[in-house]
């Protein structure tokens, strides 16, 4: 069994990715306030469990508890907000360095450009991945397809799984049709309108990844053997240090 | 606009022209140089009106949108286009209105309306950038250290390494205009590259590092270039020619991906030479305002623009801090908040939480959590709801609407991209407007927006109302007024003009009496004051004596400086890297072969010795920096209250005095310490006391008591250990780690440390600028003082011989100056002083 760390900062959409991906509402999802305050396993498969964990750079007690997460993890989703990295570049070396595969979410969050595919968002993914790469770590996350910078709607996904509350499922339609370029059918038909968003949300391709993160993790370890080895190295010596100094 | 704060502005501008009027009338007058010039100076800061407002908050926090805002929305800072989320500006911006229609010319002959004034970075500046990456890899380099070495024929190969061991010294080492100087710091930059281009090492260079190499990289591929000389000739150009060289280069990261070649033009990246830009237009909001608004990079997204983010941040006198408010604050604006109010600006901050999406909601439940954690931890300050998009896109309304001459092309098309019109399509603005408003009605969730409608003043204000644009704008305002009217109508206007004309009415009063007194009345006079003046400055030195000023309390207060810089120095970093550094030696000596037992240890002895000068210089520059940061604007501020303290003593001691109208003291003002004086004290006792860095080199020079241990207790700790581990690393930690264990018991002992402190104690008391120009000054005024009243004596003195006729005749001369010119204009400054008194209250 594989156990998935869901990370990032707080109010970035972790909860709503562990909504989106069991398809129900089973941690709760803020509006502005932290608030997972706990580590919590969800089964989502017989081969893989989601850890959701409190955001970071809320308090501190926050943070050393999702650390908890992150070390008894074997691959972490590291979800962010759609702008360039600043300081964080230096959390996710430390993660890399921890030996963690990484699942890195961009969560196309801020309204003037909620479109995942909006041409910004592109740029920001190539910019990102530009500055994992300058910093040498860039091996360390999870390619799916030509890309390790992955943008998604999560909010789009909720709508299109019909997990939001009833006063933001009336707005959605609203939104779409300033949004997006969706014909006044679509926009009107619920249904229609459900699955429209949720192409567009680019969740079911990352659903369909931590799914099968199993077989990709064994793809990837034969792919790349070497770094596999590595990365196992630095899992075994961050463990014996942790060991080292409980003891 | 609300009335009260309109009023507010309007009556600001009445009284400084009121001001002006007066002082004006002033200058005209004939009156002796030593008052003029405080009048004129008095007028020079009424005209200058300057006030500063900086805006500061996380990257991509709504900064650069804010500025365009206060530009009447004009796209004066480059912003994030059609979204946000990747750096945009690279350049410290300030922006600020042309009264009147005062124009620039150029050499050229062209006459420019509005105009962009950069300040470029010096060739000591780059050089100081250039040190933090480039230096330590020429220390670490035979091969370039032999050439660098080379250049200074005059220095000592020691000297030279003592030199080159900290940032500030560099600048005297490196000389950017000489070619060969160019190729070593080129190729230093290249050894850093081969360094990246091996992936594990790469891994180890921290990314703030890998932005100042890059920098590097750009600045030593362009200085000295024909371009490069172009660039910098014209420090003054139109408003479409600064955006080019502000706007930070697209896909700026993805260009570096092959390495050192990537390509970049001059034009693209021209931020690297930037130092500051004020770019002056007409602008409704900076005129409402009345004062310069400056745009720096976000704070902590890296180590470039953090640097001149706090320089501006320093100068200001005013902060708009902008807290994301999609959110509840976090721990980044709290660490930015932590950091200006360490530095003691808590009181100049005005905070606004940036809204995005609902606004209801995040007014109604966000907004209350983010005050309440800023409360408990300690800061009162209340935060503003606000929305920048909103607050710009009123503006760009207005622009639409009046469609004024500075609104161009580009600006339109800006708006296009804004709106995500598609390409190829272009709407008149009635319909771009109509969907940029619907766009941020759906996310701010604010209905009436929604289908707010037609483009016409009416629905721009709407807007406007929904941005709280003009809130805040009024809440700036209400906070501003009262300290530029304090600082410019009074302390440097109307107070300044009365001191010197009521001394110049004494000065008249004086030569008035005198001409009609008989000498023996009058030299009874002459002793009184002179008895009450010397009375007077004795009583004063006494208690500047013991004051803080006081011989005594500098020197302890400089002792407590250096206990206090020696405990930030010297700490488990100064251990570690020591101990780091001490291995490294003991391994690398040992692994070359040497003559005889002699000539290693000398070798070894001396080699030592410069690691632990270099360790010691880095810990007390480290310490200095911490304690600038940190301790010193409390100590600054406390003495700032006790300096203030002092002065009021001694006017009291004046006023106690009790000389009348006739005195021959009258008009002459007690020492004081000027406000200006105390900012100065201020920023020279945090920055500037310990600025000299190379005193510090010289410094660590000295500080050898303990040191001889040290040397001992390594020599019999680390060689034995040193054949018994495997690889360079290995040994070198293992031996370390002994190391340090030693270290830590000699150098975190009490007496050691003390020992340390007291160097710089002493160089503290016997240099420091914190107190004793402001005690140099005070002694100076009080010599001034009795020099003032000889003088007046000697005038007067002379006149004593004078035939009555002509003794008459001098009495009546000075006698109309006083009670026609010079005393109605300064009894109606002083009435205008007690109604702007009154009316701030």
């Amino acid at each position: 069994m594989i156990s998935v760390a869901i990370i990032g900062n707080f109010q970035i959409g972790k909860s709503s990715l562990v909504n989106a991906l069991l398809q129900k509402n089973v941690s709760q999802t803020g509006n502005g306030l932290a608030t997972t305050h706990r580590n919590r396993c969800h089964k989502l498969s017989p081969f893989v469990s989601l850890i959701d964990t409190p955001g970071l750079n809320a308090n501190d007690k926050d943070n050393s508890t999702a650390d908890k997460a992150v070390s008894s993890a074997d691959v972490l989703v590291y979800v962010h907000e759609s702008k360039m990295l600043g300081d964080e570049t230096k959390r996710l070396e430390e993660l890399i360095h921890k030996g963690k595969m990484i699942l890195f979410l961009l969560n196309c969050k801020n309204r003037e450009q909620w479109d995942p595919s909006d041409k910004q968002n592109q740029r920001i993914v190539q910019e990102i991945e530009a500055e994992l790469e300058l910093n040498g770590i860039l091996d360390g996350f999870l390619r799916l397809g030509s890309t390790v910078v992955h943008p998604v709607n999560l909010k789009w996904a909720l709508y299109g799984l019909g997990l939001l509350e009833q006063k933001e499922n009336v707005k959605m339609p609203r939104y779409a049709k300033e949004n997006l370029d969706i014909q006044t059918e679509i926009a009107d038909s619920p249904q229609a309108l459900r699955e429209r968003m949720m192409q567009s949300s680019g969740f079911p391709a990352i659903r369909e990844a931590i799914l099968n993160l199993p077989y990709l993790l064994l793809h990837e370890a034969a792919l790349n053997p070497e770094r596999e080895i590595a990365r196992f190295v630095a899992i075994f010596q961050t463990s014996f240090a942790d060991s080292k100094l409980a003891g | 606009m609300s009335d009260t704060t309109q009023n507010r502005a309007v009556w600001y501008e009445q009284r400084r022209n009121e001001l002006l009027d007066l002082l004006e009338k002033a200058n005209v007058l004939p009156i002796p140089e030593k008052y003029s010039v405080e009048l004129s100076e008095a007028m020079r800061k009424c005209q200058e009106n300057s006030f500063e407002i900086t805006l500061v908050g996380e990257f991509a926090g709504g900064k650069s949108t804010t500025f365009n805002a206060l530009c009447d929305g004009r796209d004066i800072s480059p912003r994030g286009l059609g979204g946000g989320g990747i750096k945009t500006s690279a350049a410290v911006i300030s922006a600020q209105n042309i009264a009147g229609d005062e124009t620039k010319t150029l050499d050229d002959g062209t006459v420019l309306k509005e105009w962009a004034e950069v300040v470029f970075r010096t060739a000591d500046d780059i050089i100081l950038s250039l040190s933090t990456i480039l230096r330590p890899v020429i220390q670490e380099n035979e091969d370039l250290f032999k050439k660098l070495k080379a250049v200074h024929t005059e220095m000592s190969e020691d000297d030279f390494a003592t030199s080159l061991c900290l940032d500030d010294n560099f600048t005297s080492l490196v000389n950017l205009d000489d070619e060969r100087h160019r190729r070593i710091l080129s190729r230093a930059t290249d050894m850093l590259w081969e360094r990246w281009m091996d992936i594990k090492k790469r891994q180890q260079m921290s990314p703030d590092d890998m932005d100042l190499m890059r920098i590097a990289t750009l600045q030593l591929r362009f200085y000295g270039t024909p371009e490069y000389e172009e660039l910098v000739s014209s420090p003054i150009m139109p408003i479409d020619q600064f955006q080019k060289l502000v706007a930070f280069p697209k896909d700026w990261l993805t260009r570096w991906k092959e390495g050192k070649e990537a390509e970049f033009s001059l034009e693209e990246c021209a931020f690297i030479f930037l130092n500051s830009i004020l770019v002056r237009i007409h602008s409704k909001n900076l005129h409402r305002l009345g004062c310069r608004i400056t745009d720096c990079p976000g704070l902590f997204a890296n180590a470039f623009d953090t640097e001149r983010a706090t320089k501006a941040i320093r100068h200001s006198d005013a902060i708009w801090y902008l807290i994301n408010g999609e959110k509840m604050i976090g721990e980044k604006d709290l660490e930015i908040i932590r950091w200006i109010s360490d530095k003691g600006l808590q009181g100049k901050i005005e905070a606004t939480a940036n809204l995005r999406g609902p606004h209801d909601q995040k007014i109604a439940e966000v907004l209350p959590v983010t005050q309440s954690v800023l409360e408990t931890a300690g800061y009162k300050m209340e935060v503003f709801p606000y929305n920048a998009r909103l607050a710009f896109l009123a503006m760009q309304g207005n622009l639409l609407l009046n469609r004024p001459e500075a609104f161009s092309d580009a600006d339109y098309d800006n708006m296009l991209v804004d709106a995500k019109v598609k390409e190829g399509s272009a709407p008149d603005p009635e319909e771009l407007w109509t969907k940029m408003v619907r766009r941020l009605g759906v996310s701010t969730e604010v209905a009436e927006l929604e289908d707010c409608g037609e483009l016409d003043s009416e629905s721009v204000q709407f807007v406007r109302k929904h941005s709280y644009f003009d809130d805040i704008l009024s809440s700036l305002e209400d906070s501003i007024i009262p300290k530029k009217s304090k600082s410019i109508l009074i302390d440097n206007g109307s107070d300044r003009a009365t001191k010197a004309l009521l001394e110049y009415e004494g000065t008249l009063k004086n030569k008035e009496e005198s001409a009609l007194a008989d000498v023996e009345q009058w030299q009874n006079k002459v002793n009184e004051a002179r008895r009450q003046l010397n009375g007077f400055i004795k009583k004063s030195e006494m208690l500047v004596e013991n004051s803080d000023l006081g011989s005594r309390k500098i020197t302890e207060l400089s002792r407590q400086i250096a206990d206090n810089l020696i405990d930030l120095s010297i700490d488990d970093i100064f251990i570690d890297d020591l101990s780091t550094d001490i291995a490294t030696v003991l391994v690398d000596i040992n692994a070359k072969f040497y003559i005889s037992e002699k000539t290693m240890k000398q070798e070894m002895n001396k080699r030592l010795a410069q690691k632990m000068h270099e360790e010691y210089s880095n810990a007390l520059n480290r310490g200095i920096s911490h304690w600038q940061w940190g301790t010193s604007y409390k100590t600054a501020a406390f003495l700032k209250f006790k300096v203030a303290e002092l002065c009021r003593k001694i006017k009291d001691e004046w006023k106690n005095q009790r000389f009348d109208g006739s005195s021959l003291l009258a008009g002459f003002q007690p020492p004081e310490v000027s406000e200006n004086e105390i900012i100065k004290m201020e920023n020279s006792f945090c920055s500037g006391i310990l600025d000299d860095r190379k005193s510090i080199a010289q410094l660590a020079e000295k500080m050898r008591p303990g040191w001889g241990r040290l040397i001992i207790t390594i020599f019999t700790f680390g060689i034995p250990f040193i054949t018994k581990r495997k690889t360079r690393e290995e040994r070198i930690s293992g031996i370390a780690d002994d190391v340090k264990q030693e270290l830590k018991t000699i150098v975190l002992n009490r007496e050691f440390l003390q020992d340390q402190a007291g160097p710089i104690a002493n160089n503290l008391r016997d240099t420091n600028g914190l107190l004793t120009t402001i005690r140099k000054n005070l002694d100076e005024q009080l010599e001034n003082l009795r020099t003032a009243f000889e003088t007046r004596v000697d005038e007067n003195e002379a006149n004593l011989s004078k035939s009555t006729e002509e003794r008459k005749r001098i009495a009546a001369e000075n006698r109309t100056i006083r009670t026609e010119s010079i005393e109605p204009l300064r009894k109606r400054i002083q009435a205008f002083q007690d109604t702007v008194f009154r009316e701030l209250a």
